[in-house]
């Protein structure tokens, strides 16, 4: 039932603007929902998702960097923005926006998390394919995933102080920019 | 099956239920009371009856629009509230009332900031207004001290001026004593004068009466007469120089009270001053010094 891995090419996908796909995952990121735009957009039937890890359609230009910020700040009990380049199932790639919360029981205790992903502007791609590639550079110079995972993100914080900035000012600097028509 | 709202849009999940419940109408009933209950964790599988399937479908997309909503709409209220206000509610995505609801938090937020900048910059104001005030109230307290101290100085030099002014007096006393003196002796010579010039009459008389004997002793007399004449006028001279004398005494007198009642004027007003700014009770420099203090306590 695993579907093979796609092999990336150049061709995009996209989707509405006034569409959101959705995901759930439990707590160790297996997908546990997909709305019906997540499978029309990866191109995965919805049992083909199901119990898979959410890295299924994980894009080889997408730096460690930002899911190592996006899985450290969703497990600290936070909210993060940020924008993900997915692989589809027919080696086609689509941009999001994405917005991840934990949801916790009563007691606060993590239970899972949840994704809503938005179509951003093509301006603010451009923003911040650079960044990701500087990153994903510093990452293909190590030859372990560990290792590189850990310079590039000691490349992302250098490169955010520099700016006297933090990731989540960053992101939103992004988002307000060029997302413009999103107010 | 109660959800709250946790802090940047976690959403709690109370007795959370599997993910997606199997096809079927009791399914859909299932998550329906869920989603009522507050729970947006739970979602309908497809079915193979078509009209299930669709409806589970739209309670699907209606689920997915509230969860993000409530995550969302949370996170960004919670932001504004702590400062975060570069967090807005992205409207892109949510249709209708949602992106009302959507823009509607983004003007609260609009708001919250441009209250937030007010509040700052009236910060900023107080704080250049409490510097200001506390300098000021320094060079106040400072020019105080120096006023206050330059008065009693003044004071020393004023009782300094009084004592010179006491050992005048006493000159002039001494003065009006010698003149006195000398207007008595001036007395007993005009006396002595007039006495010899009597008797010189007299001698002259009788040596007129001795005939061309007392010739030689007339001529004696009439001398002496003469002499006691020039000593009466020269005297009657310096009585009235002593005259005069005593009378500039008495005028010297007057102005050097008249000048003592001033220096007396200016010692009141050196003692007012130098207690109006010093260090006493109700003292400029004492109450500088406090207004500084209350300044420095209102700005903390
Ligand atoms: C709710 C949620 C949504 C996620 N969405 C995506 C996604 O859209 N694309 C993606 O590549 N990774 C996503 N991730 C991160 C993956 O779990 C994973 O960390 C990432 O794909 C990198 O894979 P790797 O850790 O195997 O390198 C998501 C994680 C969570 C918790």
């Amino acid at each position: 039932m695993r579907p093979p891995a796609a092999r990336p090419t150049s061709q995009e996908r996209t989707f509405a603007r006034e569409e959101i796909i959705v995901s759930k995952t439990d707590l160790r990121g297996h997908l546990t929902y997909a709305n019906d735009v997540f499978v029309r957009v990866s191109g995965y039937t919805r049992r083909e998702l199901l119990g898979r890890p959410h890295s299924l359609i994980r894009h080889p230009d997408m730096p460690r960097a930002v899911f190592r910020t996006l899985w450290d700040t969703v497990q600290s009990g936070d909210e993060i923005f940020a924008y993900v380049k997915n692989l589809a199932a027919d080696g086609s790639f689509y941009w999001v926006l994405a917005h991840v919360t934990p949801s916790t029981d009563a007691h606060g205790v993590p239970v899972g998390y949840h994704s809503n992903r938005r179509l951003p502007e093509p301006a603010a791609i451009r923003a911040v394919e650079p960044v990701y590639a500087l990153l994903l550079a510093e990452e293909q110079r190590h030859p372990t995933g560990n290792a590189a995972v850990d310079a590039s993100s000691a490349l992302l914080r250098d490169w955010l102080d520099e700016r006297r900035t933090t990731y989540d000012e960053w992101v939103w600097s992004v988002i307000n920019a060029h997302e413009g028509g999103a107010r | 099956m109660r959800q709250l709202l946790r802090r940047s849009g976690t959403v709690t999940v109370v007795d959370p239920g599997p993910a997606t419940s199997t096809g079927g109408l009791d399914a859909i009933v299932d998550v329906l009371h869920r989603a009522a209950a507050g729970d947006f964790e739970a979602r309908t599988a497809e079915s193979d009856d078509p009209a299930l399937d669709e409806a589970g479908r739209a309670l699907n997309s209606l689920l997915d629009v509230v969860d993000a909503f409530v995550r969302e709409s949370g996170a960004a209220l919670a932001a504004s509230a702590r400062g975060r206000f570069h967090r807005t509610f992205v409207e892109r995505g949510l249709p209708g009332a949602y992106r009302d609801g959507a823009r509607r938090i983004n003007d609260a937020r609009d708001l919250l900031r441009a209250a937030d900048e007010a509040a700052t910059e009236e910060a900023e104001v107080r704080s250049v207004i409490v510097a200001q005030a506390v300098e000021v109230s320094q060079h106040v307290a400072a020019a105080s001290t120096e006023l206050g101290a330059s008065a009693q100085s003044l004071r020393g030099t004023v009782s300094a001026g009084v004592d010179e002014l006491g050992t005048t007096v006493d000159l002039v006393h001494r003065l009006e004593d010698a003149s006195t003196r000398i207007d008595e002796a001036v007395t007993l010579i005009l006396e002595v004068a007039s006495r010899t010039r009597l008797l010189a009459l007299n001698a002259t008389i009788e040596a007129a009466r001795a005939g061309e004997h007392g010739k030689a002793f007339g001529v004696v007399a009439d001398e002496v007469r003469q002499l006691s004449d020039r000593v009466a006028a020269s005297s009657a001279d310096i009585s009235a120089q002593v005259d005069e004398a005593q009378a500039v005494s008495r005028e010297v007198s007057t102005s050097i009270s008249r000048v003592a009642a001033l220096i007396a004027e200016i010692d009141a007003e050196a003692t007012g001053v130098s207690s109006a700014a010093g260090h006493a009770e109700g003292g400029l420099a004492r109450m500088a010094e406090s207004l500084r203090a209350d300044i420095g306590r209102f700005a903390e």
